[in-house]
């Protein structure tokens, strides 16, 4: 192991810094999707909120109130 | 006081913060108010043959403006329409402005029969279905409803009081297959089909035969002896062929012969009307009465090449009443 290090060489460390710099990114490209799954179980998922009211203000996506919904109590939400 | 919001349409329960959506993405809750962001915003409109649905025994040959909008509460690794189903409406390129009173006028226009709540999943665009569905009603439309049937028992009692007909998929009777596929569980589907039955809401299912995953002939054999034991042997059953998509690409199409046996298998379990779809030129795509096997609706693809069904849905041999809407 100690002579492979020794003789390493500044193309093998450009392809290890490659190699890491690709499993960074992988890592954070996943760690990403995950952030756009339900939180905490509950099922929801994260939107942009900004581009949901700009089309709605232009009258593409609509403010219509849904059916079938409930407030929570502030005790339900841990408050 | 708290801004979150609990979403009681669906099994799902999502539990959602202000600003954030349910699972299906597209209702989003805004200053602590849900809101239905797709309602009157369709991406999809479409005029398609009633068949395609697929219904076989409801007005055959009848024209449906059909209307999608983004968004789903499923998330199939095979969905034909994830394009539409996977996205939230702000992420939609097309979006068509088309209150409930303008799908009514233009099904009228068009010569529709009927307007089909089709291409994602209606469950998700609730609020538009009903309103639409009760202006179509009083203009003397059909309300179609097709669907994966994820949906909590309240609110599809209250939507069956305006659907007319519906083609709910069953995708598998495994709940292993609900979870792995579709992101779903299974017991809230047969309920939905339980409902639908009792409701009086005309009643064709829908299994898509994927190769290697739900192609058991004793799982399939098991789910047609539910069909005829909770629904009745005369509720048609629709076995499709897959394709390779979206995330399903590697597996092959169905075999013809893998669907033809699965036919077998659910007619020997007692069902009356089993149809290959998606194969076409087949002949279980058209139907044949039980009793006599007389040809009675010969299909090529969508289209009605035949009809020979007498007035009232009779067999023209031996005047078996054959179960449907025919009129």
């Amino acid at each position: 192991m100690e002579s492979w290090i020794r003789h390493l060489r500044s193309r093998d460390f450009r392809f290890l810094f490659f190699f890491m710099a690709n499993l960074f990114l992988i890592g954070a490209y996943v760690g990403s999707i995950q952030q756009l799954g339900p939180s905490g179980g509950h099922g929801w998922r994260r939107v942009d909120v900004a581009a949901v009211e700009r089309r709605i203000e232009a009258g593409e996506l609509s403010r219509h109130e849904a059916l079938w919904y409930h407030r929570r109590s502030a005790e339900h939400s841990g408050e | 006081m708290s801004m979150e919001v609990e979403c009681e349409l669906c099994p799902r329960a999502c539990v959602i913060p202000e600003g954030g959506a349910g699972d299906c993405r597209i209702r989003v809750n805004l200053g602590g108010r849900l809101r239905a962001t797709t309602y009157g915003r369709p991406s999809a409109i479409h005029i398609d043959p009633i068949e395609k649905k697929p219904l076989y025994h409801f007005h055959p040959a009848e024209r449906a403006l059909s209307v999608g909008t983004a968004g789903c509460n499923l998330h199939c690794l095979n969905c034909q329409n994830w394009q539409l189903s996977q996205r939230g409406g702000e992420e939609m390129e097309e979006i068509y402005h088309a209150e409930p009173g303008d799908l009514v006028k233009r099904a009228r226009e068009e010569g529709c029969g009927s307007i089909a709540y089709t291409y994602s999943d209606p469950i998700v665009f609730y609020e538009y279905v009903q309103d639409t569905g009760e202006q179509a009603r009083q203009e003397g439309l059909h309300n179609v409803f097709v669907t994966a049937g994820y949906i909590n028992r309240r609110p599809l009692r209250r939507l069956c009081r305006v659907l007319d007909a519906t083609n709910t998929d069953l995708k598998a009777f495994d709940e292993a297959f609900y979870r792995d596929i579709n992101a779903a569980t299974l017991q809230p589907v047969l309920d939905a089909l339980v409902t639908f039955r009792e409701d009086g809401v005309w009643l064709e299912v829908t299994n898509l035969v994927i190769p290697t995953l739900n192609d058991d002939l004793a799982m399939i054999r098991r789910m047609a002896q539910w069909m005829v034991r909770e629904l009745g042997e005369d509720t048609p059953l629709h076995l499709s062929r897959f394709q390779p998509m979206y995330r399903l690409r590697n597996l092959p199409p169905t075999p013809t012969e893998t669907l033809e046996r699965a036919r077998e298998e659910a007619m020997d379990a007692g069902l009356d009307y089993v149809y290959v779809g998606n194969v076409p030129g087949h002949p279980a795509a058209s139907t044949y009465c039980p009793r006599d096997g007389t040809l009675l609706i010969k299909r090529v693809g969508f289209t009605v090449t035949e009809n020979h069904l007498l007035p009232g849905g009779r067999c023209p041999t031996c005047r078996h009443k054959i179960p449907g809407v025919w009129q």
